[in-house]
């Protein structure tokens, strides 16, 4: 009777054991291969400009997106333009954490300026920018608009996080890029070059 | 004491299988990104003995057990569904995260800063295909030609990431691997490749981990 129960536990526990190690096998082989969330990183880009510390600095954002993004701005380009070189950076009030100025710097479109002998394409343009939701989309995005100087002209951003920022266009739509480059702008770390 | 063991081991089997139940439950990205790793068989094979452990008292034993079965198999199902009727083509160029790689199959000691991605979509199965390595400065091309990487699996929608619950992931398990990879649809032409917890990949100055659909 004794030895009959014992097998008995044997063989349950062996099953429950068994089981568990079928289950625990099956979890891990299935894993996602994406990046681990520890290596999803901010990229450090070198400058050869100042770069800000203010405390008011909320972030700066860069990226390249294809060059129809110069016609939101009324800004001329190049025939042969492919993207153009953006970079954002935003503002607020430090206490009140309110939304205050933006500076956005387009290399690629713009005024021509004379540099050493040769020319390339350049624009700064500073502003008041504020925070507003919705989306045709999605009614709870969170959209930074951007007064471009131009009376009723703005310039849309939806906030993906806090570290990406996807560009829209004048009716709040996203803007779809190309192989190359896309309308996204990414919170970068600004390092300075070496002299 | 055993029966006490085996039940706590299969709650989350049990609650794995209403996941997507609307309003029922609420799910953590991570919580979702633990059931969806679960096989459906691992779930039913796990869940079976519940309604006998439960129900032990009751001699209905053996008309309870495919009822519940039945019952996971359809709410598995159902979370099984790709959501296009024909094919897309998306394309990007992105970076190329150090230490873990965007991609099952890339070697961490391959060099890589810039990947080329081609993902096709059919209303059941993905192909990829991405080339990767060192950017040939002035050129849109790769230092040596770079490497290629060739995927292909199924893929499903499923709801939620880490900063929005109602957000549609769209989850690629490569075939030869049994690994994932997710991505956020943004809208009918752009998906923004995720972490494994749910959180959008933060690109570079240069690229980022967008992917704008073709009409290729």
């Amino acid at each position: 009777m004794i030895k009959e129960n014992t097998m008995k536990n044997f063989q349950r526990n062996f099953f429950g054991i068994m089981s568990v190690s079928f289950f625990c096998s099956l979890t891990v082989f299935h894993a996602a291969a994406q990046t681990a969330a520890a290596d999803n990183k901010v990229a450090q880009t070198i400058t050869y400009r100042p770069i800000p510390k203010s405390p008011d600095l909320l972030g700066v954002f860069q990226g390249r997106p294809p060059c129809p993004l110069a016609e939101q701005w009324q800004l001329p380009v190049d025939k042969d333009c492919e993207k153009v070189k953006t970079e954002l950076q935003l503002y607020h009030d430090p206490v009140s954490k309110q939304p205050t100025t933006y500076t956005i710097s387009f290399a690629g479109a713009g005024d021509i300026v004379h540099q050493y002998g040769g020319t390339y394409r350049w624009k700064t343009i500073t502003g008041k920018w504020s925070v507003t939701k919705g989306i045709p989309s999605n009614p709870a995005a969170i959209v930074y608009r951007l007064e471009t100087g131009r009376p009723g002209a703005y310039f849309y951003l939806l906030k993906g996080d806090e570290n990406v920022l996807f560009i829209l266009d004048d009716n709040k739509a996203f803007r779809n890029g190309n192989e190359d480059f896309s309308y996204t702008l990414n919170r970068v770390e600004l390092v300075a070059a070496k002299k | 004491m055993r029966h006490c063991f085996i039940f706590f081991l299969q709650i989350p089997c049990a609650l794995c299988g209403f996941m997507d139940l609307p309003g029922l439950l609420q799910f953590r990205p991570a919580q979702k990104a633990f059931c969806q790793a679960l096989p459906p068989f691992a779930v039913i094979s796990f869940c079976w003995p519940i309604p006998p452990l439960i129900l032990h008292k009751i001699k209905i034993m053996n008309l309870y057990r495919p009822i519940f079965t039945a019952l996971l198999l359809l709410l598995l199902g159902d979370r099984s569904c790709a959501q296009i009727s024909r094919s897309q083509t998306f394309v990007a160029s992105t970076p190329c995260s150090q230490g873990t790689r965007p991609l099952p199959g890339m070697a961490v000691s391959d060099s890589c800063e810039l990947m080329k991605w081609k993902l096709t979509l059919s209303p059941d199965r993905f192909i990829l295909h991405c080339n990767y390595g060192i950017a040939k400065q002035g050129t849109k091309g790769f230092v040596d030609g770079g490497k290629t990487i060739d995927l292909e699996g199924h893929w499903v929608v499923t709801k939620g990431m880490a900063t929005d619950s109602n957000a549609t992931v769209y989850r690629l398990t490569d075939s030869k691997s049994n690994k994932m990879i997710l991505m956020l649809k943004l809208g009918e032409d752009l998906l923004q490749v995720l972490d494994s917890d749910y959180h959008l990949m933060t690109g570079t100055a240069a690229w980022s981990y967008t992917l704008n659909r073709t009409a290729h």
